[in-house]
């Protein structure tokens, strides 16, 4: 149940409780006082007969000498003293009112108390038309105010949502005016949305600066290495100068992808022909060696880039090889190309954020950039494909890249 | 953390609040028992025993000394002794269930008197019916019955609503 509902629920039920006790102690009330005046007036009634049976010795107002029917309560009470009122139950309900007279006797008065009264029972009606009118009143008042604060909520958070999927912060959706708590959590999610864009946008340029920074350099320092005398100083430079080709090639590729300007160049392939493809290629690179491929059920046809395809599972592959252990195997179903190693897994916080740029965290998958990965997810973000990072039955880690399905044929006419 | 934070703050507000809802279903549940036992009680009857403690006097005895002989007093269903400035007067002798009580007189002398009070009809309670009715009684008619002076008529003016219908009766009281 949504918070609509539950505030709806909520207040309709302190409503429903509230008048349940109201009218209670309404009804309880009124019975009190009932039998209050009842009893007063059979005192007032009594008094006038005490006075006319002193003077006159005559039994007025219906009054009785030493009545049979009296209740034994009144009686003792009587006895000892008390002139007193009571209300007695029974078949035959009646309030009753007696004192002493000259002589020992017992003067009395009583009338019909019904349990049943006709104004007591209208109040009740009364009372239960009204509470239940009240009840429903307030679960309707109450839907329109959950329902309004529940708006503006489901608002915030789709401009929340947009953000995250990298529009830019919408101050009128976010920033409304307002004191109540949904508008201070609607300009403390803008607040924060805006503090986000604005380090996401460093961050991507800080990244793109340090590529474009780097690669003149780089080329020339590969360039130079030619020109050394010593093979061996010839080699380890080439090597060192390489790496740092590929990282500042990887930085750039990230930087692109952060932008959002990579487009897929998208067309019809066999999916089991193109990622035996790939994996003959990656095999002899990045150390990558030993790769399976299998293919369950018969091959699909994907509409996608092919390039990308294979700059994500060549990521994998090299990652498999480089942080995981042999053999690596390649499954292919359906749309589906599972990727696993038998190491010792990723690590829980790649699992659960995903890969990030320049953070491994992960002694026993050794050292890296985190580059790799972060681009694999970049491309599968653009191909419109499924990258999910796991762990394989009986160990090791497990990539699963779940491509889109190919648009059907338009039929023809 | 933040969150934590609030539940470990919210915690002392659930049980003030439920040790609250506890108190009044106590306090309501004492309430209720002892209103019950209110009603099956025996309760004191004021009037009553306001009326115990100024004993009307005899017929004959009231104010007979206090009040000039010339005075007409009034007499109970047309017997005994006529009584001056009654506070009762029994309106229906046949089953005495109408009495005009409570009565303060106003004026009271030879040529009339007059007070307000109530009439009472023993017709039954039910707890809420009216029946008692405010009135102005007006004495008349004083004359010479058995040696002593006594009115011979009650004129009784309802002030609202009315026993019998009739917003004015008459009773002969000699």
């Amino acid at each position: 149940m949504g918070i609509r509902g539950r505030i709806a629920l909520a207040i309709s039920f302190v409503t429903a409780l509230a008048v349940v006790v109201l009218g209670l102690s309404v009804h309880h009330i009124s019975a009190v006082e009932r039998a209050g005046q009842a009893q007063s007036y059979q005192d007032s009634l009594l008094s006038s007969a005490l006075q006319v049976y002193q003077r006159d010795s005559l039994l007025a107002l219906g009054a009785q000498l030493d009545d049979s029917t009296l209740p034994p309560v009144l009686m003792e009470a009587v006895r000892e003293g008390r002139s007193g009122t009571y209300i007695s139950g029974g078949g035959d309900p009646r309030v009753w009112a007696a004192t002493e007279v000259d002589g020992g006797k017992v003067l009395s008065v009583s009338a019909p108390y019904p349990d049943r009264d006709p104004l007591q029972r209208a109040l009740d009606k009364a009372l239960v038309v009204a509470g239940a009118a009240t009840v429903a009143l307030m679960a309707v008042v109450a839907w329109f105010v959950a329902q309004s604060l529940s708006r503006r909520l489901r608002h915030s958070a789709a401009a929340a949502r947009r953000i995250a999927a990298g529009e830019p912060p919408d101050p009128e959706a976010l920033a409304a005016g307002g004191r109540d708590e949904v508008a201070e959590l609607g300009r403390s999610v803008h607040h924060m949305a805006t503090s986000l864009a604005a380090r996401v946008e460093a961050e991507r340029e800080f990244t793109a600066d340090v590529a474009h920074e780097l690669r003149t350099p780089v080329a020339g320092l590969v360039a130079s290495a030619e020109l050394l005398p010593h093979p061996r100083a010839v080699e380890m430079v080439r090597e060192r100068a390489q790496t740092m080709r590929v990282l500042v090639e990887d930085l750039l590729e990230v930087s692109r992808l952060d932008a959002g300007r990579e487009r897929a160049q998208l067309d019809e392939v066999e999916l089991p022909s193109l990622v035996r493809g790939i994996v003959k290629r990656a095999q002899g690179q990045r150390g990558v060696d030993e790769v399976s491929v299998e293919v369950v059920g018969e091959g699909r046809i994907v509409a996608t880039d092919a390039r990308r395809v294979e700059r994500i599972l060549v990521n994998v592959l090299g990652n498999a090889a480089k942080h995981g252990k042999p053999p690596i195997e390649v499954l292919v179903e359906g749309t589906r190309i599972t990727v696993r190693d038998h190491g010792d897994g990723y690590p829980p916080e790649l699992v659960d954020q995903g890969p990030r740029r320049f953070r491994t965290a992960a002694p026993e998958r050794g050292t890296g950039h985190g580059l790799g990965l972060t681009i694999a997810v970049g491309q599968a973000v653009v191909l419109g494909a499924r990258l999910e990072f796991g762990s394989a039955e009986g160990g090791g880690a497990q990539v699963v890249l779940d491509l889109p399905e190919a648009e059907p044929p338009t039929a023809e006419v | 953390m933040a969150d934590r934070a609030e539940s470990r703050r919210a915690r002392p507000r659930t049980v003030v609040a439920a040790f609250a809802a506890v108190t009044a279903v106590a306090f309501g549940g004492v309430w209720f028992s002892q209103a019950q036992d209110r009603a099956n009680a025996v309760s004191d009857a004021p009037k009553t025993a306001a009326a115990q403690k100024s004993k009307a006097p005899r017929a004959g005895e009231a104010k007979a000394d206090a009040a000039p002989a010339k005075t007409p007093g009034v007499r109970e269903c047309g017997l005994g002794e006529p009584v001056v400035e009654p506070e009762i007067i029994t309106l229906t002798c046949a089953d005495a269930g109408m009495v005009a009580s409570g009565i303060k007189w106003a004026h009271y002398a030879v040529d009339g008197a007059e007070g307000n009070g109530v009439v009472q009809v023993s017709r039954g309670a039910n707890g809420a019916g009216v029946t008692s009715f405010p009135a102005r009684f007006r004495l008349y008619g004083a004359k010479n019955v058995d040696g002593k002076m006594a009115f011979t008529g009650l004129e009784v003016d309802y002030a609202g609503a009315t026993p019998l219908g009739e917003s004015r009766e008459t009773y002969s009281i000699a």
